[in-house]
């Protein structure tokens, strides 16, 4: 019988975690089989664990764990490697004693959309109508302004134009 | 390679994303509640001189708690191992200065102290020290025995910061071993105690003395004293129960309701009787509480314990509802602040039903069903009518098979029809000028069904007897039901709930029947009840004089619409009830099939000349040559579930039939082997003939294996764990071929041809506990399976990501067929899970019932919580969205209609004025 050990390393700080947070995982080997509850200080120690391969996972319902797969041998020897279903053959060692980091959070809901006004402008098919639309208006505009000014200075000039005597 | 599974993944990766169906964030406990519960209690302290009031329990599941006096939630939990690991065997709360073996512990925040410690399992034996403001854990050690049979038996006390264990070797010696209790530092070698009177069935631990009963006396022997000298204690009567210690009086134990101590240095007033004792103090006086029930009324009283006098100020009695069965005293604690008085006292108690229940100043202040933790079965029943409603209804239905009369009867029709709307016209301005029929309990309680039947009873029944009325939107106990002296049945089998009258035939009310053992003589019991109202109905209790073996239901019958149980009793002789349905039985098949002996037996059923009678038509052996299969699951189709398409259609536009034999049960079996580890076989019987359809058998595979099977083509999903490190799970599917042998009807007897199977394997990244598929009111829906993990997620995966049929190589035929190209790894998105964080503690089953909306399945998870919910595979088609904004709706159509009629207006106008010019 043999004891499994590691740290949950310390969480990033985006991820926003309450204090209680180290209390609600369990490292589980074999669904529940074996369970290792995480102390104060982040370590962890599963005891009485028999030898072979076992597939380690910290649970925690918002934040996600990766598996490792923790292989001792006959004689007590440790070796922890990624977990890879497909391929069992194909080994990527990790360190032991194992170290489990607070990945990232499950992300089980959807967020509704909301309706915005700057999304509703930015949405590229209002884009496409109303850019041309406003470049048209504007375009309109100047043009109507340059020829209304010189219909304007065509009237004026001559009124500004001093009578030569 | 890998590139090309990278590649397929992504595509079912962005196919998921497609469909998956994961709430918004504010449908957040919009459809779906949780129960938190913890089990039967064990051990508990009441703490209300702590700075933090607190109730810390140990319980039957193997799970540590704190409990908030004041309500009785939750402030925290930790579940331990499943069991033998999890077994909790000592909990030891520190600074309890009633216990007298308790006032050397070290003090708080050095290393060698503890808050409280749990022992749990026997080999190893786990003891932790956990910290009970948080919940954390705070140090941990463990203890191999040599012999790990015999450290089953094994006990331990804590005396003086020092932890012992006891491993008794019976009729033999005991042997001792002492450990730091912080560290696990033996403190010196295992010492034996020479004691050959010790018996398994006599012995108890008081303390530190173990105590064995030896006729009319009580052998003893102080475990801790360096002397080793053995008591003797005469009693007045050979005692009829048990021995039971008396927790926190070291060397007490009670015998018979009696109080009897064999240490010299700890007296016990004389003269006692009750049926649970405790030890607490009271004024900084060390009192015994003890508590009997007598005619529903909880008695509980209290003596010093220095002087025997009574202490009045707690005397109190309460009523104690039925529902909760016979109470025994858990702990109590009282505010030793204010001098003088019993109020601030809080008793726990923990009842036979598995509830805790906490009692101040002599009445409930709270309790807690734990009975829950352990559901065995569930129904979703329809709620009734309203009265109206129910009367139209009741019209409606009218006589409308007999046409023959149907002529003649459309004048009474008529004016029926005419004046059930005068009543509901009448009943309608009542209820507006106040003056209507006040509300039947049913209706006040809420109780009143919905247009789209989302709202439902769900009855819930539990291993301890107890059957809960639950509502499944607001998730309030409407009724509780405490069946003592029944229990599951023998072969491993659990009670049964069964809807024999469902909420449709108004004015019958809806009828569930509960059939179990009688505890006492083995004989079968019938409780039959209205799942409305909790009440016992037609008969109630009924005590049958025979063993069940089988039972099956049979078709409504049209007196009284109810649907008869047909029963096989031990020596295989038929029964039915209610008897009245008993013609119907006719030509019925039933099966058994024992779980150790992997054996099957089908029989026939005759009704002639108003009698019953079997038939033994067929057997089968499924224990394999040496007999050591045995059977771990047996699944068979649900039977409400309806047929929606008979076939496939492939890529060449034929159509590929599916295998409808409603007969098929699905049977697995597993044993050790040499070579393999383990060996799982899963049969595919066809029950009324006996005909085994298909096996299949695994190597190194072994449970936990859940098994789901449908109606529809028969897919069969697997789950099991092959080796120590894959999941698979494995789907069968069941096709007659491209042409159907009788569509019309299906015949098991007429040797119906083999089918074509179609199976497929897939690696799912987690542990599957139980898996179950949706089902919806008429099958139009799509299929989906709910998987539930054993980290105690739910998770929804489509049915076409299991399909057999998905090709591996992608063909032109099967991208036709609009199967997906095959990936050995399911995804597990975590957008699917449709508990999101609301995991189930120890996920056992999942039932699922259809709701009044094609679109929505409910659901309700089962394990030590609870956790009920509704699905809508399809997504809810028939149902406009939740943020379907109406307010818009109706300014756009208001501003639509009042524009146009002022355009027209206008129009008019110009056209009025076009005229004069």
């Amino acid at each position: 019988m043999y004891t499994i050990e590691g740290t949950i390393l310390s969480p990033d700080r985006k991820l926003n975690l309450p204090k209680s947070w180290l209390r609600d995982i369990t490292v589980s080997v074999n669904n529940g089989e074996f369970k290792g509850f995480v102390r104060l200080d982040r370590r962890f120690s599963m005891s009485g664990v028999p030898n072979g391969s076992h597939i380690l996972q910290a649970e925690h319902p918002d934040i996600y764990f990766q598996p490792v797969e923790v292989e001792i041998t006959g004689k007590g020897k440790y070796r922890a490697r990624k977990v890879n279903y497909i391929q069992p053959s194909l080994i990527n060692q990790k360190p032991y004693s194992l170290r489990l980091r607070p990945l990232d959070r499950r992300k089980y809901l959807k967020s509704r959309e909301q309706w915005r006004l700057i999304e509703l402008i930015l949405n590229p098919m209002v884009l496409v109508m109303v850019v041309p639309l406003l470049l048209m208006l504007v375009v309109l505009k100047i043009i109507r302004d340059t020829e209304s000014k010189k219909e304007l200075d065509s009237l004026r000039l001559p009124k500004m134009n001093p009578v030569p005597i | 390679m890998q590139e090309k599974w990278l590649l397929t993944g992504l595509s079912v990766a962005l196919l998921l994303l497609g469909t998956c169906s994961a709430l918004y964030e504010d449908q957040i406990k919009k459809f779906d509640w949780r129960g938190v519960n913890v089990g039967a209690l064990k051990q508990s302290r009441v703490d209300l001189n702590h700075f933090q009031p607190r109730i810390l329990v140990s319980t039957h599941e193997g799970v540590v708690a704190s409990l908030c006096v004041k309500t009785g939630e939750l402030v925290w939990r930790q579940v331990l191992e499943q069991k033998p690991r999890g077994d909790i065997k000592l909990l030891q709360v520190s600074g309890f200065s009633d216990d007298s073996s308790d006032t050397a512990a070290a003090p708080m925040g050095s290393n060698l102290g503890f808050d409280m410690l749990t022992v749990q399992g026997h080999a190893p034996a786990l003891v932790r020290g956990w910290n009970t403001n948080m919940g954390a854990l705070e140090w941990e050690w463990s203890m191999m025995p040599l012999n790990t049979e015999r450290a089953q038996e094994a006990l331990w006390f804590y005396s003086r910061s020092v932890l012992y264990h006891v491993l008794p070797a019976w009729r033999s010696h005991l042997e001792v071993t002492a450990y730091f209790a912080s560290s696990g530092h033996s403190t010196g070698s295992t010492s034996k105690l020479m004691a050959s009177w010790i018996s398994p069935e006599s012995c108890s631990l008081s303390g530190t003395f173990y105590v064995c009963v030896d006729g009319k006396q009580l052998i003893s022997l102080d475990l801790v004293s360096k002397s080793g000298q053995v008591i003797r204690t005469s009693l007045e009567a050979e005692p009829k129960g048990s021995l039971k210690a008396m927790a926190g009086l070291n060397g007490v134990v009670i015998v018979d309701g009696n109080l009897i101590s064999v240490n010299k240095d700890q007296s016990v007033c004389p003269g006692l009787q009750a049926s649970s004792y405790t030890v607490g103090s009271f004024n900084y006086r060390k009192i015994l509480a003890y508590s009997d029930l007598a005619f529903g009324i909880v008695k509980i009283n209290a003596v010093y314990l220095d002087n025997c006098e009574p202490v009045t100020e707690i005397e109190q009695s309460l009523p104690f509802p039925a529902h909760f069965g016979s109470p025994e005293l858990s702990n109590f604690d009282c505010k030793q602040k204010r001098n003088g008085e019993g109020k601030s006292c809080l008793f726990l108690f923990s009842t036979s039903s598995e509830s805790i229940v906490a009692v101040q100043q002599g009445r409930i202040r709270w309790s807690r069903e734990e009975a829950l933790a352990n559901v065995i079965d569930s129904q979703f029943v329809d709620l009734p009518l309203a009265d109206t409603e129910g009367t139209l209804e009741s019209e409606m239905k009218g006589k409308a098979g007999d046409f023959t009369s149907f002529e003649r009867d459309i004048v009474s029709a008529f004016l029926r029809r005419i004046t059930t709307q005068a009543v509901q016209i009448r009943s309608l301005f009542l209820h507006v000028i106040g003056l209507g029929p006040p509300p039947t309990d049913t209706q006040r309680a809420g109780l009143v069904r919905d247009s789209f039947g989302l709202h439902k009873m769900l009855v819930l029944l539990t291993r301890a007897g107890k059957i809960f009325g639950i509502d499944n939107i607001s998730g309030k106990h409407h009724w509780q039901l405490y069946l003592p002296n029944v229990s599951g049945f023998d072969n491993d089998e659990q009670m049964r709930l069964i809807v024999q009258r469902s909420a449709k035939h108004f004015p019958l009310q809806p009828l569930c029947t509960i059939l179990g053992k009688d505890a006492v003589n083995g004989n079968g019991v019938l409780y039959r009840f209205n799942p409305i109202t909790g009440k016992a109905a037609e008969g109630g209790l009924i005590q049958l004089d025979y063993k069940i073996k089988q039972l099956s239901l049979l078709g409504e019958t049209e007196k009284d619409f109810v649907k008869g149980i047909l029963l096989l009793d031990s020596s295989n002789k038929v029964h039915v009830y209610p008897q009245h349905a008993t013609p119907l039985a006719d030509g019925m098949y039933l099966y058994t099939a024992d779980v150790r002996t992997a054996e099957l037996a089908g029989y026939f059923v005759k009704y002639a000349g108003g009698k019953l009678s079997s038939t033994h038509v067929w057997n089968a052996r499924l224990g394999g040559h040496n007999s050591e299969q045995q059977i771990i699951g047996v699944s068979g189709k649900n039977p409400i579930e309806h047929v929606h398409s008979q076939g496939r259609v492939l890529g060449d536009r034929s159509v590929l039939y599916k295998y409808i034999n409603p007969n098929l049960v699905a049977f697995v079996t597993q044993a050790p082997d040499a070579t393999h580890k383990s060996v799982l076989n899963l049969y595919l019987v066809d029950v009324v003939s006996g005909s085994v359809v298909f096996t299949i058998t695994h190597r190194k595979v072994r449970a936990p294996l859940a098994l789901s099977i449908q109606k529809t083509g028969l897919p069969t999903p697997i789950s099991m764990r092959k080796c120590d490190a894959q999941r698979l799970v494995t789907t069968i599917e069941l096709y007659e071929g491209k042409t159907q042998a009788n569509n019309s009807v299906w015949s098991s007897l007429q040797a119906p041809p083999m089918p074509l199977v179609e199976r497929q394997s897939y690696i799912l990244p987690t542990i599957v506990e139980t898996l179950r598929e949706t089902i919806t009111e008429r099958g139009i829906t799509n299929k989906h399976v709910l998987i539930g993990t054993a980290s105690g997620s739910i998770v929804e995966m489509p049915w076409h990501l299991l399909d057999p049929r998905r090709p591996i190589a992608s063909t032109t035929q099967g991208r036709e067929e609009g199967a997906i190209p095959y990936i050995p790894e399911l995804p597990l998105p975590t957008e699917s899970h449709i508990n999101y964080n609301q995991t189930v503690a120890r996920l056992r089953n999942i039932y699922t019932a259809p709701s009044g909306l094609e679109s929505t399945c409910l659901v309700v998870a089962t394990g030590l919580d609870l956790f009920v919910t509704r699905v809508a595979p399809s997504k809810t088609f028939d149902l406009l969205k939740e943020d379907f904004d109406y307010i818009l709706i109706s300014i756009v159509l208001v501003a639509l209609t009042s524009g146009s009629l002022i355009v027209k207006h206008l129009a008019s106008r110009k056209l009025l004025k076009q005229a004069w010019k």
